[in-house]
């Protein structure tokens, strides 16, 4: 328990940039080694954020907090992401209500053969055409209701009539209810043939976009990227055509003008007889949106020269 | 600041280097590639304590870098490579520090007030898709201070059957979801304004 105090205590100091060099060096090889180790830390600065936000850091912590620990722009992205996050808590406070969620059997896994597909198109087709005929019907109950309603019913019928009316009630919610199923078991198979639709990748961390000079520059048409949850890297091709250059300068960027790479390196062979340059970034540095990719030939002497840009647009993974 | 170019790498990362890399990681190269996000991961968090302003860049000068060398030290190199990486950020890092000091950035600005709100109504979409359990979990998990924050977590770890510092870590791991998801959601938020401005 000592331990586990003190440890706490050496993270805090750590996230804080009060440890000594040789301390800090010790911690970082343990986090580098223990995924344990590693947790506890990501667990320490969850804390630190929360206790600033709480207002319970001494003036000294805040102070390092403020000047040391918001360096970096991830931290201040976690920081306003926990603010949203107490507020959210503070509104539902009160609010913990259990939502109705779909039993595990019934959310499928991904599909990777064509057989299941079809299956799935097929199932999808039933539903569309059971959901349909269950509205046919409860149009149809409806109207015999309207019917029996707007009857005059004799004093000792009266009590069939009521009952009968009770009944066609009772099966009309229970249609209804059905119904709501059946949208609901659509909506997810409909997910489910999108995902299968999707095609597969050669490799599950590397897809590869290749940039042919000619259809992507500026003022063409936008090249439409679908970047698989599964990839972890996205690899951008760009082909040159003939090099003339000595190295390439290569630069991606958002839509907002927000850097992502930038890197500057000679053209590598990419095909037969075809020059170009690869740009290797991580995929989660691809969020949809859309990026251009500026590429500039660097003179052995002078500034880059502008060849061209290549717009494109990353959509929904 | 935060955007300083690293070095000049003088070397493009080929498919070819990057696969041998990868076989060093691990032979299967499923858990290969778990293995270079895990340590990319823990970078970019060892740099962010070390106050750098640029961490993903010097992380990916650091892997860019192993990669160049792995071919030499495949053969030799005995222990954990995720220690290798480290010693490499570690000069990377020295570089950058030669580079650019230890100049301290001022404090953020505060949030424009629509951006704010942006993110809470991503959050409250995001939270929408969690399981009722760990909604809860989180909700409650934050929802004292003090001296009632730590007997609030004890009951709420008994009641889990949990010890509390396993409780921390599955509440933290759900709020790492949550904020991977309220970054998507606000991406796409902010895409869907463009298109909606380019379309007037």
């Amino acid at each position: 328990m000592t331990g586990n105090v003190e440890a706490e205590i050496s993270m805090k100091r750590y996230l804080l940039g009060e440890l000594a060099e040789p301390q800090q060096q010790e911690l970082e090889q343990g986090l580098m080694t223990s995924d344990e180790c590693f947790d506890r830390l990501l667990v320490a600065e969850d804390e630190l954020i929360n206790d600033y936000l709480r207002g319970t850091l001494s003036a000294r912590e805040e102070e390092k907090f403020d000047d040391y620990f918001l360096c970096a722009p991830q931290r201040r992205r976690k920081l306003r992401f926990f603010r949203s996050l107490l507020k959210y808590v503070g509104a539902n406070a009160e609010n913990s209500k259990t939502i109705w969620r779909w039993p595990e059997f019934l959310t499928f896994r991904p599909f990777p053969h064509r057989i299941i597909e079809a299956s799935l198109a097929g199932a999808l087709s039933l539903i569309v055409l059971g959901g349909s005929w269950l509205t046919f019907r409860i149009h149809h109950l409806n109207h015999l209701l309207e019917q029996a309603r707007s009857q005059t019913v004799p004093a000792g019928e009266r009590d069939d009539g009521q009952r009968q009316l009770a009944q066609l009630l009772a099966r009309n919610d229970q249609l209804t209810s059905e119904v709501q199923l059946q949208k609901g078991q659509r909506a997810v198979l409909e997910q489910e043939l999108a995902r299968a639709s999707t095609p597969q990748l050669s490799s599950p961390y590397m897809i590869r976009f290749a940039f042919t000079s000619g259809t992507v520059r500026s003022g063409g048409e936008m090249k439409k990227v679908t970047i698989p949850p599964s990839a972890t890297w996205v690899q951008l091709q760009l082909d040159l055509g003939a090099s003339d250059y000595r190295k390439y300068q290569t630069v991606l960027q958002s839509a907002e003008a927000e850097e992502i790479a930038n890197q500057t390196t000679p053209s590598m062979k990419i095909g037969n007889n075809v020059e170009g340059v690869v740009l290797t970034v991580p995929a989660k540095r691809l969020p949809y949106g859309d990026y251009s990719l500026k590429v500039s030939g660097v003179p052995a002497s002078g500034d880059p020269e502008n060849i061209g840009s290549y717009t494109f647009r990353v959509l929904q993974k | 600041m935060s955007s300083v170019p690293v070095t000049k790498t003088e070397w493009e990362l080929t498919p070819e280097a990057f696969d041998g890399l990868l076989s060093w990681l691990n032979p299967d190269r499923e858990q290969a590639g778990r293995k270079y996000e895990e340590i990319r991961r823990k970078l970019i968090t060892i740099l962010s304590c070390r106050g750098c302003t640029c961490p993903e860049d010097l992380t990916d000068e650091t892997m860019n870098r192993v990669t160049r060398k792995v071919s030499e030290i495949i053969d030799s190199y005995l222990g954990d490579p995720a220690l290798y990486f480290y010693g490499v950020a570690h000069k990377v890092h020295l570089e950058w520090l030669r580079r650019n000091g230890r100049a301290l950035v001022p404090p953020p600005a505060p949030d424009p007030p629509e951006e704010t709100e942006q993110e809470y109504e991503c959050l409250e979409q995001c939270m929408e898709h969690l399981t009722s359990k760990s909604r809860e979990l989180v909700s409650e998990y934050h929802r004292e201070e003090k001296k009632a924050k730590i007997d609030g977590r004890k009951k709420l770890a008994d009641r889990l059957g949990i010890g509390v510092n396993a409780l921390r870590i599955r509440a933290h791991r759900i709020r790492a979801g949550l904020q991977e998801c309220v970054f998507l959601c606000l991406s796409k938020t902010r895409r869907d304004e463009i298109d909606t401005s380019a379309h007037r």
